[in-house]
């Protein structure tokens, strides 16, 4: 998409690696003195680099932990584990100083233009605030600069003087983007820079985005949930679940030829027939919803949705349906054998009073309603449904050891799809396994 | 950059155009100030002369404290003499009747003519401060100011047409006019009139003589005292030497108008002082517990419950009473120290109610944006933060400054609090209530309805400001200004 970068100040090729992120994980703790829950798991181990003068795409259901890496690489976050190198320097260390300079070779842009500017300060203000952060040159000079940037992003001169009140979604993300933009930095996360904008005004804002990139030489990371625009803008594509890195490629191969099950599902969820999805990919709908992030699964992170899960080698013949019900009972008793850890439920529960939820067995009853199991299978439900009442940890247990797959226990490791360097974390990746395209 | 050129280029066009409108604008503004310089000079090295000799090492001649407060002193003479419009010496009103005319009041009149012709100067001349400042923001807005809108420019104008709010801005005006012109309304002086009566001596027709007779002001208190039914001197009636009492006068026979206009400054020094150190203490608070919240937040809320839960009445007795005998017990008889204890107990109920509005705007992406820039913590608290907050603040002020009042008349009507013979309006409350069934039931009534005027302006101010800055907020559920204090 973007040209080979002119007159870039760092005098660099397209192509060198401007940042290198690894094993990068960002946790959110509750912050309670005692005890408290365990965190939330935003960014849970991903590598990823980024070139020079490249716009890397990065995409992924709402609350899958894009914008905290995002926030993590300018420094509003900081990193659990895990490093970010730039030209050598790990900037997951540093603070002060070394931080501020940082921040000057970056810039972000926010999702939503009504919050991101302080509604009490003038255009020029606004702007002005990362120059005078920085203490950049003279005050005249800033000025003077304001009103460059002003220009660049398409706004006029008397714009200076007025309040963001008086501006529309459009024009107030264009001040956001001169404000990203006046320190001069190298790279800018997007972090849902149009999402928040109308159609017609969304295009506008993307061909600014590209002309700045063609004239600065800039590199971005857009982070995006609305497909078609990373095709539109991206050089590469990253997908991102449950703050894992599903599959990383180039924008036109991942499009093309998804390799990864959940790259597969969030292509046939596009809407309409002018979109970018391959042609050839049914619609798959998602069972159920993301697991929580507190506690994600122990093997491949979409192993709770996937519709390509491997299943265990003495249940192969067992009809999806069939699996289908039995993932979806075993998020009932994960839901149950969290919830019920208070004090007042074990009692109630060892006391038998049932709780506000509906019996077990009745969800069961429900679930496996015109679906035939084997009788090892049914042994092993009937067997969990008994203990659910009482320990749902137990049935969980009991149900986890009888149908675990490989895809359960195990992480799946990146594994290198085609010659341009796109990779893909999935354990029907190994040559043992049907590879994902085929279920 | 030829655009900003042009920018540039108009800006110095408006201004060098307008520079007669500005200079005259400017010129009147110094008129103004010259009229008073000598009452403003003698305010401020008599201030500076008090706080300096009431230090506890001024004491010792020869001590360096001890030659400064000499020099604020001999500078507070000097500027004494300076003249200035408002003074007694200009208007006088403590003349004698001859038995053919007044002598000694403003050419000539009687010494309430005299006296309400000083009033009316007075006020005159705080309008004019009003109306040059309010002519001045108008033309700055019109004509200076490169932005034709800015967001305080709604504020004003919600609240020029909020008439509960004026009714409350012009209330708290006559209050502040009165605090400050205190020593020139008066139709006679708290030094004269109370606490040195017997040094003073003052000229009287005596009727039964027929001629000018001396007296001393102690004597003459004693005979016009306003005790029950049969001895009193009424609201705007002379008493038998010859002094025009506007409010009447007290049990002890003063001036209640000047007892009045003195405790009024009391009053407003105690309550701006407690108010702006809480509110200083409510929102730096307030600021770096919304920024970093977490355990900092907790930390502000277990410290502001702790304050909360210290009886702030046994607090107010206790300190008054242990403290009444060092130095700090003395300054401004007693009211620095009764100006710390509000503000110390006070700014926990300020806090709560800013600790909303400051979590609210530390969640916004703009705090976030000025991160990813690098602005350091302060900055985007004074930037960011403070001017969405500094409404509320101005709101709880006006209305706990209300509280202050309240509470300082409370503690005075108890026998506690500012130490006499200074005024206070809660004393000439408790002076009167033994009367207040007699004929000389305006000793209370007047001061308890001034009282009550006043707060109400406090709180109507504080209303109007409010739906001023945030015109969402339902006046109902908002939470209401905190009342009485002792």
């Amino acid at each position: 998409m973007s040209s080979p970068t002119q007159g870039a100040d760092t005098g660099s090729e397209r192509g060198d690696t401007l940042l290198e992120i690894r094993d990068l994980k960002t946790y959110y703790t509750d912050g309670s003195l005692i005890g408290g829950e365990p965190p939330v798991r935003a960014v849970d181990g991903i590598s990823l680099e980024i070139a020079r003068g490249e716009t890397l795409g990065l995409v992924g259901e709402s609350g899958c932990g894009k914008s905290t890496l995002g926030r993590t690489l300018v420094g509003l976050e900081s990193a659990t584990d895990g490093t970010i190198a730039v030209d050598g320097t790990d900037i997951t260390e540093l603070s002060g100083s070394g931080l501020r300079e940082w921040q000057q070779r970056i810039g972000m842009v926010f999702q939503d233009p009504q919050e991101s500017l302080n509604d009490r300060q003038t255009i020029g203000e606004v702007i002005n605030g990362p120059l005078e952060t920085h203490d950049w040159k003279t005050p005249a000079k800033r000025e003077e600069r304001v009103f460059t940037l002003l220009d660049q992003v398409g706004l006029r001169e008397e714009h200076f003087y007025r309040y963001p009140h008086q501006f529309s979604g459009g024009q107030r993300q264009r001040i956001g983007i001169a404000r990203a933009l006046a320190l001069e930095p190298e790279f800018l996360i997007l972090d849902e820079p149009v999402s928040a904008l109308d159609v017609s005004v969304q295009a506008r804002v993307i061909n600014l985005l590209e002309q700045l990139q063609e004239e600065l030489g800039l590199t971005y990371l857009f982070i995006a949930h609305d497909l078609s625009v990373i095709r539109h803008i991206a050089d590469r594509v990253a997908v991102m679940y449950l703050g894992n890195l599903m599959e990383v490629g180039p924008t036109e191969r991942v499009f093309d030829s998804p390799a990864n099950p959940y790259t597969r599902s969030l292509l046939s969820a596009i809407p309409g027939s002018s979109t970018p999805a391959p042609d050839n990919l049914e619609r798959i709908t998602l069972r159920g919803t993301p697991p929580n992030p507190r506690h994600p699964p122990a093997g491949c992170p979409f192993a709770t949705r996937c519709p390509g899960k491997i299943k265990p080698a003495e249940y192969e013949g067992l009809s999806d349906e069939a699996f289908d019900a039995i993932e979806a009972f075993r998020d009932v008793l994960r839901d149950r054998s969290r919830r019920e850890t208070g004090l007042s439920s074990q009692l109630k529960r060892r006391l038998g009073i049932r709780g506000d939820g509906r019996s077990v067995e009745a969800i069961v009853g429900e679930l496996f309603k015109n679906i035939d199991l084997s009788p090892k299978a049914q042994d092993v439900l009937d067997q969990a449904t008994e203990a659910a009442e009482l320990d749902p940890e137990e049935a969980l247990a009991t149900v986890n050891e009888e149908f675990n797959s490989v895809c359960d226990r195990e992480s799946p490791a990146e594994h290198e799809v085609d010659e341009t360097g796109r990779r893909s974390r999935c354990i029907r990746h190994r040559a043992e396994h049907a590879s994902p395209g085929d279920t | 950059m030829s655009d900003a050129m042009s920018r540039r280029e108009r800006v110095v066009g408006l201004t060098s155009n307008l520079d007669t409108t500005l200079s005259a604008w400017f010129a009147v503004g110094v008129v103004l100030f010259l009229l008073q310089a000598g009452a403003v000079g003698t305010f401020f090295t008599g201030l500076i002369a008090d706080f300096v000799g009431i230090l506890p090492t001024a004491d010792a001649s020869g001590s360096l404290l001890a030659s400064v407060t000499e020099l604020f002193e001999s500078l507070q003479r000097q500027s004494r003499s300076v003249p200035t419009l408002l003074s007694r010496d200009v208007v006088p009103n403590g003349g004698y009747w001859n038995g053919e005319e007044w002598v000694g009041t403003f050419l000539g009149l009687s010494p309430a003519v005299s006296w309400a012709i000083r009033v009316g100067l007075v006020y005159l001349y705080s309008l004019t401060w009003v109306a040059w400042a309010v002519f001045g923001y108008r033309y700055y807005r019109r004509e200076i100011r490169v932005a034709d809108w800015t967001p305080r420019d709604d504020m004003i104008d919600r609240f020029l047409s909020h008439k509960w709010g004026l009714f409350g801005a012009a209330i708290v005006f006559f209050f502040v006019v009165m605090a400050v012109f205190a020593p020139t309304l008066g139709p006679t002086t708290v030094e004269q009139n109370m606490r040195n009566s017997y040094a003073f001596e003052i000229s009287y027709w005596n009727d039964q003589t027929q001629t000018v007779e001396q007296i001393l002001v102690g004597e003459a208190n004693l005979n016009s005292q306003s005790r029950g039914d049969l001895s009193r001197v009424m609201p705007m009636t002379y008493d038998e030497y010859g002094r025009f009492h506007p409010f009447g006068t007290m049990p002890n026979g003063r001036d209640l108008f000047t007892f009045i206009a003195a405790g009024s400054r009391i009053s407003l020094v105690i309550g701006l002082l407690s108010v702006g150190v809480s509110a200083l203490l409510a929102v730096s608070l307030a600021l770096v517990a919304a920024y970093y919240k977490g355990r900092v937040d907790l930390g502000t809320v277990l410290i502001s419950d702790g304050v909360m839960a210290m009886p702030q009445l046994l607090l107010l007795i206790l300190l008054t009473t242990v403290l009444s005998e060092s130095w700090v017990g003395n300054v401004y008889s007693g009211g620095f120290v009764l100006a710390l204890i509000f503000a110390f107990t006070g700014w926990t109920y300020m806090w709560r109610s800013i600790r909303g509005p400051a979590l609210q705007v530390s969640e916004r992406a703009w705090i976030d944006a000025a991160r990813s820039f690098g602005q350091r913590p302060r900055t985007i608290m004074r930037k960011h933060m403070l001017p969405y907050i500094i409404g509320y603040v101005l709101v709880y002020g006006s209305m706990t400054l209300g509280g202050a009042i309240i509470a300082i008349s409370g503690l005075s009507f108890l026998g506690l609090g500012i130490a006499p013979p200074t005024p206070e309006w809660g004393r000439a409350i408790n002076l009167g209530q033994d009367y207040v069934d007699t004929g000389s039931w305006h000793i209370s009534l007047i001061p308890g309805a001034l009282i009550t005027l006043v707060v109400t302006g406090f709180n109507a101010l504080g209303d109007g400001i409010r739906d001023a800055v945030d015109p969402q907020s339902d006046s109902e559920s908002a939470a209401a200004g905190r009342g009485g204090g002792a």
